[in-house]
């Protein structure tokens, strides 16, 4: 007796489809990328900026009688750069937005927006939210962002951290944030939530330094918002300020604790060998080299080199560097140590 | 509006078969305002509800007959030739529908030779000139305020054509036959389906309606496959609870001539118009209803 056919689709098919309609079912409306036209992006208004440069200042200029001229002008100065990659290589990182209404409002990516702008682009790639995130999701979200630029100050990423927190506590109800806490929440590892939890508690001076961007370390920060003792704490911060290591600061402390009275502060020594040579510069006025080489060899004990110096074009910035360079060499064969 | 679209880029599978129960049902039994849509250069959606006609100069196939409400002597018909098809949109140029013998179905008929030169437009200018035509064209007022539903039958490709449709569809109902090489065309369906999907927006979704088991015949074969089918768990919630058997008088309506001209019109009793009613109530029920 013949076996009975079965038939039935191929494993790889069966995979295939599995794979296939899992992806619609976990991603559909929550993964969009889109090219969007540089007019139709806005910087969203709720949104606190760091920034005071404006798309209508790249477009239009920066008017002379806007109250925050200079400050505008550093930072389309510091933009000069993301620009010029932006042109020769586009944008690698897409900006994060969300649609409102017929425009896009931007949650993440004002710098690369402004720089597209100022690299004359006509659209940049945008990954699309369905809605504005709420606003611990959009926290957490420009957190994310911002930890992949290393430009961004200590001051910034408390400030950073201290708005999630905000955020979180609203929607979660007071609680003490613990390190473990901080580490789930913005995905950390723990010593460094350890290093932000004192930070984010610290007593106001130390904040005031942080503030002013006078101390720009966390580790040190969190090690200074340890300190108790506010005279302690005076001197260590001083000492960081003055650019103490970490391991002298310990130690500072350490021994201002241990009651040792130590009033010095270590002052730090300019960094670098001793100087064993002199720096000879640089100056873009010729003449005075002329000048200088010409009264030497007038001198009757160096009359005997003004020939080496006759045909010496002076307005040639390389032929009088060589000119000076061998004169120092000949006066130092001529001069004991 | 809703806007459904057979499609399957393995021939032979049923896709026109559907598309014209579809435009039938839903504008003689539920009373609708439908237009069908002919996305497939062989045109034999356009033939089914009109007289398509063979143009000697171009050999390619079908082109749409004149249009019964065109005046040469009329001054707003001077430059017009008479002739309107849907692939007058990659042509930037508007598009008239015409009636059939069905008072609530209108025709966009095909046109076999701009038809298939859009499929072979080039792969950097496809987008702009292809792709985005067919949904423009649906979202305009006019079309928008003049029916209820559209039924757009597409070709047995992946091409820009069927490209467009899944980008302006909102239903897709995926036919097939239960057998290997047209189940492996459900997959690369899917695969549009699936692309189509993570682009649109979470108001407007593409929905797959589901598979339907075509031509269906109690064989171990075809029972197995559909078996092995409905044994996938992800996907068995699309293979559809209804299906089509392979009947001889579904071919038979088709015919010039054939009375009935509908399968509607067949006795209350007779197996393949309940069959039909069936499949046409599933979808129709998943499509106003979900």
């Amino acid at each position: 007796m013949t076996k009975k056919k079965r038939f039935g689709i191929s494993q790889s098919l069966n995979q295939g489809f599995t794979e296939t309609i899992n992806a619609v079912k976990n991603n559909a409306g929550a993964v969009r990328f889109e090219v969007v036209g540089l007019t139709r992006i806005e910087l969203d208004p709720l949104n606190p900026r760091e920034l005071t440069l404006l798309p209508v200042d790249i477009i239009q200029g920066i008017a002379k009688t806007d109250s925050h001229y200079d400050r505008k002008r550093i930072e389309f100065e510091r933009l000069q750069g993301l620009a010029e990659t932006i042109k020769k290589k586009g944008l690698i990182n897409p900006v994060v937005v969300y649609k409102f209404g017929e425009k896009y409002r931007l949650v993440a990516g004002e710098r690369r927006f402004l720089a597209s702008l100022i690299a004359n682009r006509d659209d940049i790639q945008a990954r699309v939210l369905n809605e504005k995130p709420n606003n611990l999701d959009l926290r957490l979200l420009q957190w994310i962002e911002n930890t992949e630029r290393e430009d961004l100050s200590l001051k910034e990423r408390i400030g950073n951290v201290k708005m999630i927190v905000q955020e979180y506590l609203q929607v979660n109800g007071q609680q003490e944030i613990s390190a473990t806490l901080l580490k789930e929440l913005i995905g950390i590892s723990l010593p460094q939530a350890s290093c932000y939890v004192a930070v984010l508690n610290a007593p106001s001076d130390l904040a005031e330094q942080i503030a002013q961007e006078k101390i720009t370390n966390l580790d040190k920060a969190a090690l200074l918002a340890k300190v108790k003792s506010a005279t302690i704490r005076k001197q260590a911060m001083e000492a960081c300020v003055a650019g103490n290591s970490l391991k002298q600061l310990r130690s500072l402390i350490d021994s201002a604790q241990n009651g040792e009275r130590n009033t010095s502060i270590v002052i730090q020594k300019k960094r670098g060998r001793v100087a064993a040579r002199v720096s000879l510069g640089f100056t873009n006025k010729p003449v005075i080299i002329k000048k200088i080489i010409q009264f030497v060899v007038k001198q009757p004990e160096y009359n005997h080199h003004a020939i080496k110096f006759d045909t010496i074009n002076w307005e040639k910035y390389e032929q009088v560097t060589t000119a000076f360079r061998k004169f120092i060499e000949l006066l130092e064969g001529e001069t004991e140590q | 509006m809703k806007i459904i679209a057979p499609t399957n880029n393995k021939g032979g599978v049923g896709k026109t078969k559907l598309s014209i129960l579809l435009a039938e049902y839903m504008s003689i039994v539920l009373k609708k305002r439908v237009l069908g849509i002919d996305f497939d250069p062989q045109c034999n959606f356009s033939q089914r509800f009109l007289k398509m006609e063979v143009d000697p100069a171009s050999p390619q196939g079908f082109i749409p007959p004149i249009h019964p409400d065109y005046d040469p002597h009329s001054q707003e018909d001077s430059d017009w030739d008479g002739r309107s098809s849907v692939a007058d949109i990659f042509y930037k140029q508007g598009v008239t529908p015409y009636p059939t013998y069905l008072e609530n179905l209108d025709i966009m008929p095909g046109h076999a030779e701009k038809l298939l030169e859009a499929e072979a437009v080039r792969r950097n200018e496809v987008v702009e000139k292809v792709h985005k035509q067919l949904s423009k064209l649906l979202e305009s007022a006019d079309v928008q305020e003049a029916y209820d539903v559209v039924i757009v039958d597409t070709a047995p490709s992946k091409g820009p054509l069927t490209v467009s449709v899944i980008k302006a569809a909102s239903h897709i109902v995926i036919p097939s036959v239960m057998e290997e090489q047209p189940i492996q065309g459900i997959y690369g369906m899917l695969q549009l389906w699936m692309q189509e999907s993570l682009r649109r927006e979470q108001a407007k979704p593409l929905d797959l309606i589901g598979i339907l088991p075509n031509m269906f015949r109690t064989i171990n074969l075809h029972k197995d496959m559909l078996r092995s089918l409905q044994e996938n768990q992800a996907i068995a919630k699309y293979i559809m609870p209804v299906k089509l058997g392979q009947r001889a008088v579904f071919a038979e309506v088709d015919a010039e001539g054939a009375i009935p001209k509908t399968i509607f019109d067949l006795p209350e009793n007779n197996t393949a118009k309940q069959e039909a009613l069936e499949v046409c109530e599933y979808i129709t029920g998943r499509v106003f209803n979900d």
